[in-house]
This record gives structure tokens, C-alpha cells and sequence, in this order.
């Protein structure tokens, strides 16, 4: 292993996802240490998901590569999921499975036995609040709780990274505060969060470096700090990103 | 202010319709047959770039569906007028005294003339020619009532009694105990509709409640498996609820929906309808009768089913909701299979028709029979006039029905209250966990434990259609329960047919929770191993709980039919993966569409496989038992390869593993050879009278270039890169390229002259022995050696033709197939062998050492053209010189 590998655990060099003539992705870096809370901002279409899905090794990049842990996330992707947690944007569950079911599905897949789902589960369920909805079927869930269901699954076998894709859509102002207090102790303990967003304001409050992508490029990379002094202001988030995201850069990711 | 301005009812009907129908041909349009075009605008960046819809993956929508296609529609004319005949025959029956045997007319007026001749004989003077006369004609009339006999499908004791009555008949009473049957026709005219009054009202009285049946089908199925959103949270109606259109609008599109764009309807009851007016001798005005009665008790229907569905809709909760979707889809299956009973059995004609009998006749003219009594043949004009405008009515009755019954039941909204969040939240402890089942396996049967509809779709239904052709086919108990070989049978279909429910719509019950098994660190390729196990256990509990039933109540389980438990129950475990392994390769995960989501053609190919795998039960050759063994397994282990190469890419819409050969398309283009090489002998068999061994090398020669043909085909479509050089039609490596030509040559032909030597040596040394003399004999009466009769033709098509095709197939796609994954040695050894085993048994040996030959001179040449030299030289010299 390369020293590079070891002093990130996200690693990002040349990504390119296409599709047809259009570019998803292209020609992507970016690296993530361990400990960081990391935001990939951008507005809708600029390539946020495709990323992550890229990270999951739910899709093949056309060109480059992504590593986490110095693991290839598509030839690797059976170690590199060892290793990660990932809440979807839009987490759906089989019918006709309980909450608890789904949970102690996850548990197994990953290798757990039950007294280890049980004992990691527990304290999750109280900050999530999710306790009392757990014997009734998930696809009954709102899409808040489906969201807590989900993150309780990702975060179970206690991963090294926790990607997640949007994770407060959809959640309830006491919901989000939770998962607040929850990626700032995984932070805390050393762990790494990668999350998407367009929300700016959560991404200032929380992070401690921050991308911005759009249409499919990356525009800025480095921590708030860093891009502040890049645009000499002390500019908000808000205005950084509509700076470098371009006022057409929404338009055109439609 | 808002610029929106009110549409009428029309126009809303018209635009949902058009929604409708845009939506199942673009379903259609899908199934594309061109090859896949390249994107046409290269790789652009910057602004200016439209993003399109991200073009799908090809997943190669072949030829077979066109095929399934006209299959099916043919089915829906064969069977419907195989039905009317049957109907028409039991109809007329009625009419004639019961004391008579109805025999084929042709059977009859054979009988008469035997009568006289027997009367002949007995007058001759001569004792010795009159003995061999009357020998001759009593088993001529012997075999007249064979025939007749045979086919009934009765059990081999019911047919030597009913063989004997008839003697006993015609002893007696000659020809006069004998009545003609109408007359037998294949095609349904304008005579089968019986003329006089009695056997035409109960005709009718049958028809009608045939028609019943389809009705039944219609709604339940329209209701139950084609209605997937019945039982969901989204109900796509709620959509079309939120536009400013009149309910009323709104449920007319439905109604005119589900009246006019079932498919199904079209494929299968409209042929039928047609086949009625057809056989009340209407001619060609038939098929617009048929299309205005379709159209009539489409409405019928589709006013029935508008109406179900808000009224289940609105007065059941979800989950009851999923049970009663359950239920239809059993019914709907019953009710189909009913119909086709009826045109297939007869007894369970005659039931009907005794019904039918038993029925007073104004029941006949219930709504749905209406149409059929404007069939009669001879039915006065104002009866008609009075019937068409009771049906004009009666459509207007029933819409007006089905949408002031809903809009009723909508009237306080169109949801029940609560939404989702329906039932009560129950905090129950969670059930005890079962520790021996974990992960994927154990999810798999808690869902079935749960889901209704699951657990009816499959365990039940598998259960249906067994059941089906047990009505059918009354001589199948006696059959099953007299030869175990059958028995055998029986429980490989059982569990083989229980698959196609189960483990081949696998990945496609995964749905859009496909997500949360690429989260887990195990390949999906595993777990979905796992989840077939389940359903491979499931087989087998079904196929042995079968064998069991059957020698509980009837048998003798002898030592002999070990062999066949065992390919019973290695078959039904070996299908399931076979099944799943093409299921998953024919579901796209990504399409949303749910029926385009999974080919359904693949489902025939499924059949087909297995059909051929419960043939070769039945096979006597052990030979052929063993290559059978052999070659499913293979093909099962060749599809999951497949599986693991495709499984990474599953969800991503452009990028797919590197495309080549693979053992599997040569597996699948072996076992295709195979079967249209049976099916072109059989049809060449009863077409032409050339000789046997003629026979036998043309339906090799022509098997040989239909598959090789479709196989280029489908490579060519599905865009193999390199795909000559891969096959080796041009050079494979580059390495040996410096070889010159000539030396390939050389040694292709030096190799063959090898083989062929190694092959008359074989022959010589057997010919040491009596028994390889006699198994020679045997081999020689039915197989290429055999030199009589073999005009020139023969000689060159085996000399120039069989080598072209049995290389593409065996070093081009199976050798290079194999190459992908192994050594040299093993695919050299590996593609011999399969080689050998599509051979008959006497030849397997020299045939190996050919196919060893010929994939020697494959790998050390790098094109196709050596081991097809090979190949030559070796049939040439067999033919030649293998002379005593």
C-alpha cells in the first residue's frame, strides 16, 4: 500500500461516469481522510448520487477510479462494503418485513449474531427514536422513518465510513437534529462521513471540508476556511456556492 | 391566476386512453429487433449537450418473441376450435340412440365394407382361402377399432375393454351397432354448428357457459395478476385524481381501458369468438360478428372490473386488499384453465354439455350469451333485431352501473380514510428467531410466510396446473400409477413446474429493494445462490412428497427405478438453478416498468429445457440419460457463471462487463442443436420418404446452420467486439500470425488423417469381438456409418457441411468459451468430451479422439478454418475408407 492509500480513506482520481454522450461525472479528485465529516455540495443533477453510487460500487466508472481504503470500489466492492455504511437518498424495504426483521437482516448479512444486533441497535433506536415503530412493517413507514430504518441498518456493523445521500430529506426537524449529534460522535470516535447535500446551511454547521460539484465537475474543494480565502470575502456558504457553482449550473444539470 | 381551462369528458377519455395505449406500445416498441443503434453524437463536453434518456442496455430481445407470438395466437385458434369440434361432436350425440357406438365416419363406412366382405368370405367354398380371409379382414377390422381407440388417451386396460366391446358390437350386430360421429375436421366450418334443434340449442346452452368462464377470467385476472397496483399504497388513479376532470370522466377512461386495451383478450378470446361465428357458417363475415361481440363483453367486463376495483378499493384495507388480489389470481388461473379444459377433454365435455342440458333454456339468454345466439344458423331476422337492441341497452346499462356505482362509493373521497397508516400499530414481541436459517435464506421464507399472494403464486398455482392436466387427461392417474417411469416424470414436473414461480422470478421480487443487498459485503451472486437453495428445497419437498404419494398408494418400488428417483430428484434440484440462473439473466433491475422488467419468452426456453431433461427419463439408453447429466449441469453451472460476469453490473445503465463468448451461449447453442435437429427429423420423417440415414444427415446439416445462423445473429446484435476474431473465422492471437498459412493447413489435415486412423483401428479391433460386432451392427442401422444408400449429395454435404457447422459450434463457441476461463489443456479436453457426448455411444471414442484433433489444430493454428479441415478429412476418410 502506498502511503497516499493510507493517509486517505477516500480516494477519488480522474472519476468519469458517462452515459452515452452525456457526462454524469467527469474527471473527478477528491480524497477524504480518516475522521473528516466531508459534504459533496451541489445543486440537483450535478452528479452527487452518481458519485456515491460510484463509492457503492453500484456503478462502473467509465474512466479513473474511486478507493476507500485503498480498496477499488467496484473490484473490491465486497471488502470496501466491510468497511461502509450507506443510507440512500430513498431507502424501500420489501413489504411485509417488521423494522426489527430488516434490522436483524442487515445484522446477519454482515455477520453478526443476535446478541451484537441487539446490543448496537439499542442505543440507536433511542436517539432515532425509532422503538415503538419497530413491529409494524417498514413499507408502512413515512419516508422520515424509513430514512432512520436505514441509517440504523448502515451504521450496525459500525463502519469505518458512513456515505450517505441526502440524509436529512425528509426528516423531522428533531430527526435531523439526532443525526446531527450522530455524525459528529462517529466523527468524534474517528469515524469518516461522506455526505451529499444541497442544503448549505447544513453543510456549514456540520462539516469540516467541503466539495462543490456541478455538472458533473468539480468547482471547489478544500475546508470552509480554505474556500474563503480562495474568494478573498468573507462570503457565506451560500455565496460561495452560487459563485462557483454558476447561476446556470442548476439550470443546465435539469 | 391560473391559465387552466376545463376539458370535456371526451377529451379526458381520449387523452387517458391515449396514455394508455402510448404506455403498452412503448412496452412493444421496446422489444426492438434492429441492431442497437450507436449513440450519434460522439462524446461531447461542454454546453450544448442534450441529455437523452440514458439508452438501456441491450438485453437482446430475440426473435423468439416474435415466434412466441404467433405461437400463441395459433394456440388461441387451435385450441378454441378444437373446442367447438369437441362441443359440436357431444352435442350432436345426444341425438341418437344410445345403443349404437359412435365410431369416426370414416371408421363407419370401413366397417360396412368389412361387413360384406366378411359376408364374402364365409360364402367361399375353398376352407383355406376362406380361413385366411376371414383371418385377414377380422384383423383389419381389429386394427379399425385400434385406431379408434387410440385416440381417446385411456389406459392401456381401458383400451383393450373398450377394444373388446367393440368386437363384441360388431360380432353381434355388424356395422349396424356402429354410428358415424360428425364428421372430423381440424378446422371448425361452417357445419360444426349442429342444424337440428335440439343438439343446436344445447350447443348454444354449452357456448354459453364457456363464454361465462371467459368472463370469469377477464375480470378476475384483470383484477388479480394483471392489476399490480390493486394492493399497493400508490394507486395510480389517485394521479389521474388530481387533474380538474369529473370523476365521472375519469372512471369512463377506466372503464374504456380496461374494456379495449387487455391484450390478453385480444390474443385469446377474440380468435374464439371468430371461431363461433365461423362454425354458425357465417364465412368471413365472421370476424366482424366476433369483433363486435368482443367489443360488447369487453364492455360487459370492463364495466365489471371498474366497478370491483373501486368497490375493493374503497371498502378494504391494504392488507386484506393483497389477500383478495390473491384470491382473483387463483380464480382467474382456475377459470383459464377451465376453458381449455373443456376444448381438450372429453369428459369434461360431456359434463358440460350434460349441464348445458340440464339448464332451462332462457338462461341462455343471460347478458353474456346474448352474442352467441346472433351464431345461430338459422335464427329468424327479428329475433336478431331484438337481440342487438337488448345488447345496446345492456351496454349502456352496464356503464351507466359501473360508473354511478363509483362515483357513489367515491362520493366522500376517493381513499379510504387514513391513507398508508391504515390498521392498527400492534407492538407484538418479534416472533422466536429461528437460528438455523440466517440471512438471505431465512428473509426469502419469512416473506413467503407472510405474503399471501407470494405463497399463492408459489406453492399453489404449481399445484393447479398438474391438477389441470390430470382432468384432462383421465388416462394419466392410471398411467402415473402404472409405470413408475411416469411416476418419475410426474414429480420432475411438479417440482420443475414449481420453479417458474419461485426461483426464476428470483431477482425480480427483489424490486427496488435490490439496494439493500449491494449494501451487505457478500456478492449478490452469492446470495442469490442462497435464495435459489430455498426454492431448489422446495422442488424437492414437492417432487418427493409426489414420488411418495404415488408409491404409497400404488406401488412396487422396485430396484430398477432408483435410477429414475434419482434423475427425478437431481433434476428438479439441478432446474432450480437452471431456472433462476435464466431468470436472473432475464431481468432488466433497472427497468421500472414491471412487465418489461422480466422476459417472459425466457420462460418457453425454461420449458423447453426441462421438457427435454423429463425426456430423457423416459429414454431407455443409459447413454443418453448420462449425456443428458451431464450436459444440464454443465449449462447450470454455464448460466451462473454468467450470473457472477453480469451481477456487478446490475444497476448501472451503461456500463456492462466486457462482452465475449461465454460457456454459456455455447451451451444453450449445443442444446438448441439438438433440439432442432429433433425437430427437423421429425418433420422430415413424416414429409419426405428418403432414406433413413438421408434423413438424418439433413436434419443435422439444416439444425447446424439454423443455430449457428441465429447464433451469429444474436452476437452480431449484441454487439461482441471483435467478434469474428474471437470466433476465429480470422485470426485469433497475433503471436502466431507469423505462422505461415500453408503449415496450419499441413497440420489440420496431417491431425484429421490421425484421427481418422485412430477411429478405423477402433473399428477393426471391435469387429475382434462378437459383442462389438453386434453393437457395431446396431450403431450402423441408424447412424451415419451405415454406407448403403448414401447417394453423393450426402457425401459431400458430410464432408463439406457437418464440419462447417459442428466447429463454429463446438471449437468457435464451446472451445473458446471454455479457453475464457481455463487452460489450454482442460478446454481441449473439456470441449472433446461434450463432443463425444452428443454422439452415439458406438462412436464416442473415435469422436473424441476428433475432437481432440480438431481443438489441437484450433489452438496451435488461431483460425476456425484448421479444425473444419480437420473435421473434412477426418468424415472423408471414414467414408472412404472404412469400406469392409
Amino acid at each position: 500500500m502506498s502511503p497516499s492509500q493510507n493517509s486517505n480513506l477516500v480516494e477519488i482520481r480522474g472519476l468519469t461516469k458517462s452515459y452515452g454522450a452525456f457526462d454524469a461525472v467527469k474527471d473527478l479528485n477528491l480524497s477524504v481522510s480518516y475522521g473528516q465529516i466531508f459534504a459533496l455540495l451541489g445543486p440537483n443533477g450535478a452528479g452527487k448520487t452518481t458519485t456515491i453510487r460510484m463509492l457503492m460500487g453500484i456503478l462502473a466508472p467509465t474512466a479513473g477510479s474511486a478507493r476507500i481504503d485503498g480498496l477499488d470500489c467496484f473490484q473490491d466492492r465486497v471488502e470496501v462494503k466491510r468497511r461502509v455504511g450507506y443510507l440512500p437518498d430513498e431507502p424501500i424495504f420489501h413489504d411485509y418485513l417488521r423494522g426489527s426483521e430488516i434490522i436483524r437482516f442487515s445484522g446477519e448479512m454482515h455477520g453478526l449474531n443476535r446478541a451484537e444486533i441487539e446490543k448496537r441497535t439499542r442505543p440507536l433506536l433511542q436517539q432515532l427514536e425509532l422503538h415503538d415503530a419497530l413491529e409494524e412493517f417498514a413499507v408502512n413507514y413515512s419516508r422520515g422513518m424509513k430514512k432512520k430504518l436505514a441509517l440504523v441498518c448502515a451504521m450496525l456493523h459500525d463502519p469505518a465510513l458512513l456515505i450517505l445521500d441526502e440524509p436529512t430529506n425528509g426528516l423531522d426537524p428533531f430527526a435531523t437534529r439526532a443525526l446531527h449529534e450522530i455524525i459528529r460522535a462517529n466523527a468524534a470516535a474517528g469515524k469518516t462521513i461522506f455526505f451529499s447535500t444541497h442544503l448549505l446551511d447544513q453543510a456549514e454547521k456540520l462539516c469540516t471540508q467541503i466539495a462543490i460539484v456541478a455538472k458533473g465537475r468539480l468547482a471547489a474543494h478544500g475546508t470552509l476556511g480554505e474556500l474563503r480565502a480562495r474568494l478573498t470575502s468573507d462570503s457565506s456558504l451560500e455565496e460561495i456556492f452560487f459563485s462557483v457553482a454558476g447561476d446556470s449550473g442548476g439550470v443546465a444539470g435539469l | 391566476m391560473s391559465v387552466s381551462r376545463p376539458i370535456g369528458t371526451a377529451r379526458t377519455i381520449w387523452l387517458i386512453a391515449r396514455l394508455a395505449l402510448r404506455r403498452q406500445l412503448n412496452i412493444w416498441q421496446s422489444a426492438r429487433f434492429g441492431r442497437k443503434k450507436k449513440a450519434a453524437a460522439e462524446l461531447s463536453s461542454g454546453a450544448g449537450v442534450v441529455r437523452s434518456g440514458t439508452p438501456a442496455k441491450s438485453r437482446g430481445r430475440s426473435v423468439f418473441s416474435i415466434f412466441l407470438l404467433l405461437i400463441m395466437a395459433f394456440n388461441g385458434f387451435n385450441i378454441g376450435s378444437r373446442g367447438l369440434i369437441g362441443l359440436s361432436a357431444t352435442s350432436r350425440e345426444l341425438d341418437v340412440s344410445s345403443d349404437k357406438i359412435s365410431v369416426r365416419g370414416y371408421t363407419q363406412a370401413k366397417l360396412v365394407q368389412a361387413e360384406k366382405e366378411l359376408q364374402h368370405a364365409r360364402e367361399l367354398p375353398d376352407a383355406v382361402r376362406r380361413e385366411k380371409y376371414l383371418g385377414m379382414w377380422n384383423r383389419y377390422v381389429d386394427e379399425l377399432f385400434l385406431y379408434e381407440v387410440r385416440g381417446e388417451r385411456l389406459s392401456e386396460d381401458d383400451e383393450n375393454n373398450r377394444v373388446q366391446q367393440m368386437r363384441d358390437v360388431f360380432a353381434q350386430r355388424g356395422a349396424a351397432g356402429f354410428t358415424a360421429r360428425a364428421k372430423d375436421t381440424f378446422w371448425v366450418s361452417g357445419e360444426t354448428w349442429p342444424r337440428d334443434s335440439q343438439p343446436s340449442s344445447v350447443f348454444l346452452r354449452s357456448l354459453s357457459l364457456i363464454v361465462l368462464l371467459w368472463m370469469a377470467f377477464i375480470v378476475f385476472v384483470s383484477l388479480g395478476t394483471n392489476n399490480k397496483n390493486l394492493g399497493e399504497v400508490e394507486w395510480n388513479f389517485e394521479w389521474l385524481y388530481t387533474f380538474p376532470a369529473s370523476a365521472r370522466a375519469l372512471f369512463t377512461s377506466k372503464l374504456f381501458v380496461y374494456s379495449f386495451l387487455n391484450p390478453l383478450v385480444w390474443l385469446f378470446f377474440f380468435p374464439f369468438l371468430v371461431l363461433i361465428y365461423v362454425a354458425g357458417g357465417f364465412g368471413f363475415k365472421a370476424i366482424l360478428l366476433g369483433l363486435a361481440a368482443l367489443l360488447y363483453l369487453s364492455i360487459l367486463a370492463g364495466a365489471l372490473s371498474t366497478f370491483l376495483e373501486v368497490a375493493l378499493r374503497k371498502l378494504l384495507s391494504l392488507s386484506q386488499l393483497k389477500n383478495v388480489q390473491a384470491l382473483f389470481t387463483v380464480l382467474g388461473t382456475v377459470s383459464l384453465l377451465l376453458v381449455y379444459a373443456s376444448c381438450l377433454s372429453k369428459p369434461l365435455d360431456d359434463f358440460l354439455v350434460a349441464r348445458a342440458t340440464a339448464m332451462p333454456e332462457f338462461l341462455a339468454w343471460n347478458p353474456f350469451s346474448l352474442p352467441l345466439i346472433l351464431g345461430l344458423p338459422s335464427a329468424p331476422v327479428s329475433q336478431m333485431q331484438i337481440v342487438v337492441s337488448v345488447m345496446v341497452v345492456l351496454i349502456f346499462a352496464f356503464g351507466t352501473f359501473a360508473l354511478l356505482g363509483s362515483e357513489w362509493l367515491t362520493r366522500d373521497g376517493l381513499v379510504k380514510a387514513g391513507g398508508p397508516y391504515q390498521g392498527t400499530r400492534r407492538i407484538r414481541p418479534s416472533p422466536p428467531h429461528k437460528t438455523w436459517l440466517r440471512g438471505a435464506a431465512a428473509q426469502e421464507l419469512l416473506l413467503l410466510a407472510r405474503d399471501r399472494n407470494l405463497l399463492v403464486q408459489v406453492l399453489v398455482v404449481p399445484l393447479l396446473v398438474p391438477a389441470f392436466y390430470l382432468l384432462i387427461y383421465s388416462g394419466m392417474v392410471s398411467a402415473v400409477s402404472g409405470n413408475f417411469r411416469h411416476a418419475a416424470v410426474m414429480a420432475f414436473g411438479v417440482g420443475a413446474y414449481s420453479f417458474l414461480s419461485s426461483a426464476m422470478p428470483l431477482l425480480n421480487r427483489e424490486d427496488k429493494t435490490l439496494w439493500q443487498l449491494l449494501t451487505f459485503p457478500q456478492s449478490l451472486a452469492t446470495i442469490l445462490v442462497k435464495k435459489a437453495m430455498v426454492w431448489a428445497a422446495f422442488g424437492l419437498l414437492y417432487g418427493g412428497a409426489t414420488l411418495l404419494l404415488i408409491t404409497r398408494f400404488s406401488h412396487h418400488l422396485h430396484a430398477s427405478s432408483w435410477g429414475e428417483v434419482f434423475l427425478a430428484l437431481y433434476g428438479i434440484a439441478l432446474y432450480a438453478f437452471i431456472a433462476s440462473g435464466i431468470g436472473i439473466l432475464a431481468t432488466n433491475v433497472l427497468e421500472t416498468d414491471r412487465r418489461a422488467r422480466f422476459r417472459t419468452d425466457m420462460v418457453y426456453l425454461y420449458m423447453i429445457l426441462a421438457a427435454m431433461y423429463a425426456n430423457t427419463i423416459y429414454s431407455p439408453s443409459l447413454w443418453a440419460k448420462l449425456a443428458q447429466l451431464v450436459l444440464s449441469t454443465l449449462l447450470a453451472f454455464a448460466l451462473w457463471q454468467k450470473v457472477k460476469d453480469i451481477t456487478p453490473y446490475f444497476l448501472d445503465p451503461v456500463a456492462r462487463p466486457p462482452r465475449s463468448l461465454s460457456l454459456a451461449d455455447g451451451m444453450i447453442a449445443a442444446l438448441a442443436f439438438f433440439v432442432v435437429q429433433g425437430l427437423v427429423f421429425l418433420v422430415l420423417h413424416s414429409v419426405t420418404d428418403v432414406s433413413l440415414p438421408a434423413q438424418i444427415t439433413f436434419a443435422y446439416i439444416l439444425a447446424g446452420l439454423i443455430v449457428a445462423g441465429l447464433a451469429l445473429y444474436t452476437f452480431w446484435r449484441q454487439d461482441v467486439p471483435d467478434l469474428w476474431k474471437k470466433i476465429g473465422v480470422t485470426r485469433i492471437r497475433d503471436g502466431v500470425a507469423a505462422q505461415p498459412v500453408w503449415r496450419g493447413v499441413l497440420r489440420a489435415v496431417a491431425l484429421g488423417a490421425l484421427a481418422a486412423l485412430g477411429a478405423i483401428i477402433y473399428m477393426r479391433v471391435l469387429n475382434l469381438f462378437p459383442q462389438g460386432q453386434i453393437w457395431k451392427q446396431d450403431a450402423e442401422l441408424s447412424s451415419f456409418l451405415s454406407r448403403a444408400d448414401r447417394p453423393v449429395w450426402i457425401c459431400i454435404l458430410v464432408i463439406v457441411a457437418a464440419p462447417l457447422f459442428e466447429e463454429f459450434l463446438f471449437r468457435g463457441l464451446i472451445f473458446q468459451g471454455l479457453r475464457r476461463t481455463t487452460g489450454p489443456a482442460l478446454a481441449i479436453l473439456g470441449s472433446a468430451a461434450l463432443f463425444a457426448l452428443v454422439h452415439p455411444p458406438i462412436s464416442v471414442i473415435p469422436v473424441f479422439g476428433l475432437g481432440i484433433a480438431a481443438a489441437l489444430s484450433f489452438q496451435m493454428s488461431g483460425f476456425l478454418l484448421a479444425p473444419i479441415l480437420t473435421h473434412a478429412v477426418y468424415n472423408t476418410m471414414i467414408i472412404f475408407l472404412n469400406k469392409s
